[in-house]
């Protein structure tokens, strides 16, 4: 009996500590999930907002059915905050604007995956056949975005949609025919901008720390090639890669600071983003040397719990930038403020996106989804200004947006934030190449960077 | 014949009968979803039966069988999805992986007992994870494999869900066989005292291999039926918890018993599908149920059950002055 105790001790803490290191796209851990989870499990959307009387017009067909869309998140587990800024996102939208749109009703569920592909498989199910979902919102690890994107590929009747899982193949050498990123991006796509930008700025040699998985290969591949291709240097014995979930970072900081470089280039995730800023205030490099942040990394819902003063003035790029000055974005901002306390991170940004999408497709096909290839093609064609800014989908399916370098700033109410310092506009996934000269290197790894230093 | 068996075992036969014959009309009475999830939950529970092998006959409780598992999982989905070859071949490679992963992992732990091999076996997992998330020329790193298909013959749904079953039962049969050999009855003397089972001139080392290599077999098996079942495999499928939730599973029906680990799976299998549709906090609710269950219940369900089922069965007999001994013997109750 003893020793059943004991593995059963092991055991939670072992889903414990697996879950605090859920891989990939950035978990804020310690954010309380308790301040929203008074929201149960499953919603259905039949609030309509005053003031946002919407009539039908005479000319809509109407619906016999509701459109409903099924959206799959994390809301328990180690990526519980992440999911749950990213349900939020999506009802607030639904809460801001008329789910009655061209004769037809908008009705969701948001299901808990758990980070679990083989839950999100069962769960897609049920939303598909039982529910009826005609569009999937799929889920913020690239592993189950796979396992649905895979699950979904052969059905004709539903779209699915993925604004937050990154994973460069799903719109690069591995795209399914249903699959659309409307509100998403890929993962190198903004740290390629931010290569160009580090050599424009005058960093010449550049070391790197990246978390060692497919997430932090594709990051930092897309800022190593850019940048090297550019000019600028990147030694291969000046890549750290730290294991997944590390959080005693004090070795690689050492290390960084002994190759004695103009700036280092960072993609930390989890709880590894607080520690690696603990570690390189403590040993006094934040004057020192300069850090170029991958997206997640300064993602505000990494930053905003990590002490002020060893945040402040970090450089990063991505295509959120809550601190942006444009209606759009502040709009989006101040409404989530205001209903959850929070500053937005990019995950409430990009399921709000797709809800827009959602909108904007429909009222396009006056409220007919039933021939999905053509309702794809019209999201497609769409041009929206969404938080993010301008947002156009190229032929693949992933976003083209004005890319920022942005700048961690502290508010008058003391939280931080991200500001833009720079922008770089209509970047599309290949940028700087073509997609057909881009699509014949293999994905980012460890072993392909693209080092153009070898 | 039926009237010369116990009641007790006029139940257990009614209820393998019943639970036969509710497996075989299940796709006429439910919808593909609920198939889905009693298919995921089947291959669960053999994997949690494998676990029970080893930890509930002969003491060896493993926190990396996921690692042997997965390793068949990642073997077919190599060979469909990068290697494009037969399923033939994509299942022979399956198991050459899963077994030659539970023959090297053998080899590791065979030498050690109680908590070491505990930890030797964490291990052993822990590898299998870090390379499933290293070498994306073979796994595909965090992305995982996409692209496999199910044999022809039983691509929909129902068809997979009957072979499962098929698959399932005869593999519960043969554990039977195994649990009630001479062999799985010196697996229960490991599990008492190795010393003792030395001193008989067992050879307890090459014990420990047998059974890690026969686990391993049936581990392998619901590595492929879970690689078919999903068309999908990623590090999720070999991390710890994935691991843990199998032991649990035991645990939580009734470790050293066959049928415990699979009504475990079961349930487990729906508070995280089912349940969490309406309770978002479900897995407080699992937490309290383990917690329960280890409190109140501490051989499981399934001991529970059959403590009771005892319980009623002699209400009549005159009261015994002592309290039942927990002995070896009365220990492993079920089938």
């Amino acid at each position: 009996m003893r020793r059943i105790r004991f593995v059963i001790l092991i055991s939670i803490m072992a889903m414990v500590a697996a879950a605090c290191s859920a891989p990939d796209a950035g978990d804020d851990t310690t954010t309380t999930a308790a301040a929203t989870a008074t929201t149960s499990g499953s919603v259905d959307a039949t609030t309509t907002t005053a003031g946002a009387a919407e009539t039908t017009e005479a000319m809509a067909e109407g619906c016999d059915e509701p459109i409903r869309v099924g959206v799959l998140q994390p809301l328990t587990g180690g990526l519980a905050a992440s999911g749950t800024d990213a349900k939020d996102g999506f009802e607030l939208y639904w809460a801001n604007h008329s789910t009655e749109i061209a004769g037809c009703t908008v009705e969701f569920r948001v299901e808990d995956t758990g980070g679990n592909p083989d839950t999100a498989l069962q769960k897609v199910d049920e939303l598909v056949q039982n529910y009826g979902a005609q569009i999937i919102v799929g889920e913020l690890l690239a592993n189950v975005t796979f396992a649905l994107a895979d699950r979904l590929k052969d059905n004709e009747d539903v779209i699915f949609m993925s604004p937050i899982g990154s994973a460069d193949d799903m719109t690069q050498r591995n795209p399914f025919p249903n699959f659309i990123r409307a509100g998403g991006w890929t993962s190198s796509q903004t740290s390629h901008v931010l290569g160009q930008w580090a050599f424009d700025n005058g960093y010449t040699d550049v070391a790197s720390m990246c978390t060692d998985y497919a997430f932090g290969w594709e990051m930092c591949g897309g800022f190593t090639q850019v940048f090297t291709e550019a000019g600028g240097t990147v030694a291969a014995s000046e890549q750290l890669w730290n294991p997944l979930g590390s959080t005693d970072l004090g070795t690689y900081v050492t290390q960084l600071s002994g190759f004695d470089p103009d700036a280092v280039f960072v993609l930390q995730v989890g709880a590894s983003v607080s520690d690696f800023f603990q570690n390189w205030s403590d040993f006094g490099l934040k004057e020192q040397i300069p850090i170029l942040a991958g997206e997640v990394t300064a993602d505000v819902s990494n930053i905003r719990n990590v002490p002020v003063d060893q945040v402040e003035g970090l450089i990063s790029s991505g295509h959120w930038a809550e601190g942006r000055d444009a209606p759009e974005t502040q709009e989006f901002v101040e409404l989530f403020d205001a209903a959850t306390g929070r500053l937005p991170s990019y995950y409430a940004a990009a399921t709000w996106t797709a809800a827009q999408y959602i909108d904007e497709t429909i009222q396009a096909m006056n409220g007919d989804l039933s021939d999905k290839a053509a309702a794809l093609e019209t999201m497609k064609g769409l041009e929206l200004l969404t938080p993010f800014g301008p947002s156009v989908l190229d032929d693949y399916g992933n976003p083209i947006y004005d890319i920022y370098i942005r700048q961690v700033v502290v508010r008058d109410d003391g939280r931080v934030w991200n500001v833009v310092i720079d922008t770089y506009n209509d970047i599309d996934q290949f940028w700087p190449k073509s997609a057909d000269e881009y699509l014949q290197q293999p994905v980012y790894s460890r072993e392909f960077q693209g080092n153009a230093g070898g | 014949m039926l009237r010369s068996l116990s009641l007790t075992a006029r139940v257990k036969l009614g209820l393998a009968a019943a639970g036969i014959g509710l497996g075989v009309a299940a796709p006429y009475i439910f919808d593909r979803f609920v198939i889905g999830l009693i298919s995921l939950a089947l291959i669960a529970g053999l994997f949690a039966q494998s676990i029970d092998l080893l930890g509930g006959y002969a003491g060896l409780i493993t926190l990396g069988h996921a690692g042997v598992s997965g390793t068949a999982a990642y073997g077919v989905g190599y060979m469909a999805s990068k290697a494009g070859a037969g399923f033939t071949a994509q299942i022979a490679v399956g198991f050459l992986a899963g077994m030659t992963a539970a023959l090297i992992f053998g080899v590791m732990a065979m030498r050690s007992d109680g908590v070491y091999f505990i930890m030797v076996t964490l291990a052993q997992g822990m590898i299998v994870w870090g390379l499933s998330i290293r070498l994306f020329r073979i796994t595909g790193a965090e992305n995982g494999l996409t692209g496999i298909p199910r044999p022809p013959a039983v691509e929909l749904y129902w068809q997979y869900y009957y072979l499962t079953l098929v698959v399932v039962v005869l593999c519960w049969a043969l554990l039977g066989i195994v649990v009630n050999s001479p062999f799985g009855t010196s697996l229960k003397g490991l599990r008492e005292s190795e010393t003792r089972m030395r001193m008989l001139g067992y050879n307890t080392t090459g014990q420990k291999l047998y059974v890690f290599l026969i686990a391993g077999f049936f581990a392998t098996v619901s590595g492929i039926l879970l690689v078919y079942l999903n068309g999908f495999i990623s590090p999720s499928t070999v991390i710890l918890a994935a691991s843990a939730i199998g032991v649990l599973e035991a645990i939580l029906g009734g470790i050293g018993t066959l049928v415990g680990p699979m009504i475990g799976a079961f349930i487990i299998v729906f508070v995280q599908n089912v349940v969490s549709i309406y309770v978002s906090r479900w897995p407080t609710l699992m937490g309290t149920l383990f917690i329960v269950v280890v409190l109140f219940a501490r051989r499981g369900l399934v001991g529970a059950i059959s403590d009771g089922w005892n319980k009623w069965l002699h209400r009549n007999d005159a009261p015994v002055s002592q309290e039942p001994v927990l002995t070896s013997s009365n220990r492993t109750a079920g089938p």
